[in-house]
Parts: structure tokens; C-alpha cells; sequence
């Protein structure tokens, strides 16, 4: 396996990771609250 | 200021950059063309899907029963009337781009394709691919990022902070915070380093027209340095007090110089031409639309390869670049509107005005190479700054012509720079709605910096890669988010 491979390899699983992760989170159960209670402080940085 | 770490990091970031740049500005390009050119090959096809489902995602929610929700209260009535609203769309989408590449894109394309295909074939596909550039995709993206920011600003009543969403959504945990401090940063960043490909692109733009007016050859360096120095005292000062109105006129004064200068090249050009032109792209735009969005030249050569990276995967990221930004803009203008008539507007009425603008300038410069064989494709390999101007000097009125494009694209520059600079530093102080004028100015000071970087570079191709380098992450950040709208929007009783 070439460096190039390697790279192009780890960039793509990075990518699949993601989008794994985005599917998860949209079927994901949040709690009740949530929302009140970020609202409080979200624009805090 | 320096007790908010999101605003120094963002700073010294981007500061560097410019430092970088600044003292070693090859090294920065190449450093941006090898990253790119490696990004772009492993990754190219999840910038192409990720255009592709977000613009399948827009025609969902303006068809689907959300698209009946307001962006607001459900008692808020649109701010603005659908007239002026729309005239705003045109503005934010009309930047210094679409005066720069108006006949040199198409005309690019062309040089490449024939090789390929006839040249009659070839004209008619670099204005599709022109188009599809500029069309449904760039403004989709566009879309979602606004409609994200104005959603969960108007009807969540959340601060219009790219983290907003991922907070609202996924509640104040570790990982919602450093994420979201992420996105904040990287919309900073991908914002600052796309406006300084604007500031570049404009000076490049204005450099060529004032030779053009006064007949000087090769000024170099030294006539763009003169113009940075005009651009940044113009929009220095604006930045030290409220200007919003004044922005507002100044940036309509843009678009309306653009959209006369349009209709005076439609109208003293072959008009018969470009109007065969136009309404033949209309149709080959919206036939191959959708097929051309999931296409990325795996099977074809080496130089289709480097073409494809060059063009479509960098203006694709450069439209992530840019989506904070122009997304800011128009969730600001569009409060009280519906999810279907934002959406339907937002990627149809720019769309079908890029066809046009292409239509005209591009159709034109086909006359030129097909018709007259001029030498426009000379210029377009010697001196890509000058394509635009050339096709002027080939009309009546070729001087008041130039000097309303020199005036439209330095009016575009400084109404984009005043803009960043108030939204990077409503970005950077937690969504503070009036921004401290010094954290304005540092911010106009580094765009001013980043910008002379590119204009160092003294090529179109590095500032393409520097911007690209700055975006492709954002491409991430835009995804999760809509990812938080759509399951904010099932919550919602419609």
C-alpha cells in the first residue's frame, strides 16, 4: 500500500465515520428539555 | 475583547495566515495546491453528493407539509416587500464573481471541452457547465445554511450563530460546546479567507479596467497596490459608523450598474445570438441538471481530472465558503416568509438570473470566437483579468462601459467587505447584533490583509485553492446542521 493510498484511505473512512454519525444523531432520542435548556445558553462562547 | 477565546483564536488564526502569506506567498500556494489537490481526489465525490442532497433536501421542504412553516412567529408578516426581497436575493448573489468570470468561464471551459467534441458542442456545454456552477447547487447550499440560521433565530428565538442549532438541538452537553465552538471558528475562518478571495478578485478586476481605460500594459504589482490602498480607506470608514442603510443603497447601486450593463450588452451585442444562446441553455440546464450533480469524470483522462478539481469541486467549496456569510444575509432579510416560498426563491429567481447573466456575456464571447474568430482566447490565456473588458471594447461605448464594471466591481467589494466584517464579528462575540466598532475594524484589517495575500499571489488559480483549503471542513459543519433543522422540524405540528 502506497502512502497515497493510505491517505486517500483514511480520508474516506473520516468521511464515512461522519456520515455515520450524522444517521445516528438524526435517529437519536433527546430528552425532554433539551431545547429550554440550551436556550439559556447557547450564545455563550 | 481578549476574555473572549473564540474571537482571539479566530484572530491569531487567520492572522497567521495572512503573515504566512504575506512574507512567503508561494510557499502558501503551494502548500494550499497540494492540500486541495489531495482533498479534491480522495474526497471530490462527497463534495459533489453533499451539493446533490442538499439540493434534494430543498425541493423536499419546499414540497413537503413543512414548507407551510413560517421563519417566525406564526403572526410574523415579511419585513420586507417581495420586490425589495427579491432584489436583495440578486444583490447577495451578484458579487464581483459574476463580473469577473461573466465571458472568462464559459470561454474557459471551452478551450477544454473542444478537445473532446466539436466546437459547437463544446460552446454549448461550457455554458451548461457554467451555469451549473452558478445555478441550483451554489444556491442551495446557500439555502440550507439560511434557513438553518433563520429558522432557529426566528422561530426558536436562538442567537444567529452557525453553533445555535447543534446546542438547541443536542442540548448543552462536552461535545455539543466544543463542536459547536468548532463551527463557530471554522464559519469565521472559511468567511474571512472567501472574502479575501473577493477583495483579490476585485482589485484584479478593477487593475484590468483601469489599463484598459488608460491604455497601460503589465502595471504589475504595483497598480493593484494602489487599489488595495482606495479599497481599504473606502471601507474603513463605513466600518466606524452604522451604515446599514447606506450599505444597503450602495449594494443595490452595484447590482443595478450590473443588471444595466447586462441588458446595454444584450441590446448593442448580437442580440439574435444571445438570445438563441439563453434560451437554449435554459432548456439544456434544467434537462441535465440533476444527473450533472452526481458527476465526477471518474473514467475520463488526466487533464478532464485536473479540470473537474479546478473548476466544479472548487466552486462547489467555494460556495460552502461563502454559505455563513450569504446565509447570515438572507435568514436576516427573510424573517416572516414560508420554508416553501424562501426556498422556491432563493434557488430559483438567482438561478435563472445567472443563466442570463451567462447567457448574455458568455454568448457573447462565443459570437466573438465562433463568428468573428477574434483573438478573445488570446487574452483569456495571457491576461484572464482582461476577457470581461475585451468583449466591452468590441461594443459602442466601450469607455462609459468599462468604468461602470471598474465602479460595479469595486462597489461589490466594499459592500462585501463591510458586511463580513459586521457578521465575523457578530460571529466571534456570540451573536452580539451590534458588534464593538474595534472588533469591526481589526476584522476589516485582517480581510484587508488576507486579501493583499491573494493579491500577492498575483494569480486567479492560487487565490481558487487558498479559498478551497479554507472551506472544505465547513462542508461538515453544513451537513450537521441540517441534520439539527431536520429534526427540529419533526417536532413541529403541520
Amino acid at each position: 500500500m502506497t502512502l497515497e493510498n493510505f491517505i486517500d484511505t483514511l480520508l474516506n473512512v473520516w468521511v464515512f465515520a461522519f456520515i455515520g454519525i450524522l444517521v445516528w444523531l438524526y435517529f437519536k432520542r433527546e430528552p425532554e428539555g433539551n431545547e429550554a435548556e440550551s436556550q439559556e445558553s447557547v450564545g455563550d462562547n | 475583547m481578549f476574555k473572549n477565546p473564540l474571537l482571539l483564536i479566530a484572530l491569531t488564526l487567520t492572522g497567521l495566515i495572512a503573515i504566512w502569506g504575506i512574507i512567503d506567498t508561494a510557499g502558501l500556494t503551494q502548500f494550499s495546491s497540494t492540500i486541495t489537490g489531495v482533498m479534491f481526489t480522495s474526497r471530490g465525490w462527497f463534495v459533489m453528493l453533499s451539493a446533490s442532497l442538499l439540493l434534494i433536501l430543498c425541493i423536499w421542504l419546499a414540497i413537503s407539509p413543512y414548507g407551510k412553516i413560517k421563519l417566525g412567529k406564526d403572526d410574523d408578516e415579511p419585513e420586507f416587500s417581495t420586490v425589495s426581497w427579491l432584489s436583495m436575493l440578486f444583490a447577495a448573489g451578484m458579487g464581483v464573481g459574476l463580473l469577473f468570470w461573466g465571458t472568462a468561464e464559459p470561454l474557459s471551459h471551452f478551450k477544454v471541452v473542444r478537445d473532446y467534441t466539436n466546437t459547437f458542442r463544446a460552446a454549448e456545454h461550457a455554458l451548461f457547465i457554467t451555469n451549473f456552477h452558478w445555478g441550483l447547487h451554489a444556491w442551495a447550499i446557500y439555502a440550507v445554511t439560511g434557513l438553518v440560521m433563520a429558522y432557529f433565530s426566528f422561530r426558536k428565538g436562538y442567537p444567529s450563530l452557525v453553533s445555535s442549532p447543534i446546542k438547541a438541538v443536542f442540548g448543552q452537553r462536552t461535545w455539543t460546546r466544543s463542536v459547536g465552538w468548532l463551527s463557530d471558528l471554522l464559519a469565521i475562518y472559511a468567511i474571512a479567507i472567501g472574502i479575501g478571495g473577493s477583495i483579490a478578485m476585485g482589485v484584479f478586476q478593477v487593475q484590468s479596467g483601469v489599463e484598459s481605460l488608460f491604455g497601460l500594459h503589465n502595471s504589475g504589482l504595483w497598480l493593484a497596490g494602489v487599489i488595495f490602498a482606495v479599497l481599504c480607506f473606502s471601507y474603513i470608514f463605513p466600518l466606524t459608523v452604522d451604515l446599514s442603510k447606506g450599505m444597503a443603497t450602495l449594494s443595490t447601486t452595484a447590482m443595478a450598474i450590473a443588471g444595466g450593463l447586462m441588458i446595454f450588452v444584450l441590446l448593442t451585442g448580437p442580440t439574435y445570438y444571445v438570445m438563441s444562446g439563453i434560451t437554449e441553455s435554459i432548456g439544456d440546464y434544467f434537462a441535465r441538471v440533476v444527473p450533472q450533480g452526481f458527476k465526477t469524470y471518474t473514467f475520463f483522462d488526466e487533464k478532464v481530472s485536473t479540470w473537474f478539481q479546478s473548476w466544479t469541486l472548487t466552486f462547489m467549496v467555494w460556495w460552502f465558503a461563502w454559505a455563513p456569510f450569504v446565509g447570515v444575509f438572507i435568514a436576516r432579510i427573510s424573517r416572516g416568509r414560508t420554508i416553501r416560498e424562501y426556498i422556491l426563491s432563493v434557488i430559483l429567481v438567482p438561478t435563472f438570473f445567472s443563466i442570463f447573466w451567462f447567457g448574455v456575456f458568455g454568448s457573447v464571447g462565443f459570437y466573438e470566437v465562433l463568428e468573428l474568430d477574434a483573438s478573445i482566447l488570446e487574452v483569456l490565456k495571457t491576461n484572464i483579468n482582461d476577457t470581461t473588458f475585451f468583449v466591452l471594447r468590441h461594443l459602442p461605448l466601450s469607455t462609459v462601459t468599462i468604468v461602470a464594471t471598474v465602479l460595479a466591481a469595486f462597489l461589490f467589494v466594499v459592500t462585501s467587505v463591510v458586511s463580513a466584517s459586521f457578521v465575523l464579528s457578530m460571529f466571534s462575540t456570540g451573536g452580539d447584533l451590534n458588534p464593538p466598532t474595534k472588533t469591526k475594524l481589526i476584522w476589516g484589517v485582517i480581510l484587508g490583509a488576507l486579501g493583499l495575500v491573494m493579491i500577492l499571489s498575483n494569480s486567479i488559480d492560487a487565490v481558487k485553492s487558498i479559498i478551497a483549503l479554507a472551506a472544505l471542513p465547513f462542508i461538515f459543519i453544513v451537513l450537521l446542521v441540517a441534520v439539527c433543522l431536520l429534526k427540529a422540524l419533526k417536532s413541529e405540528v403541520v
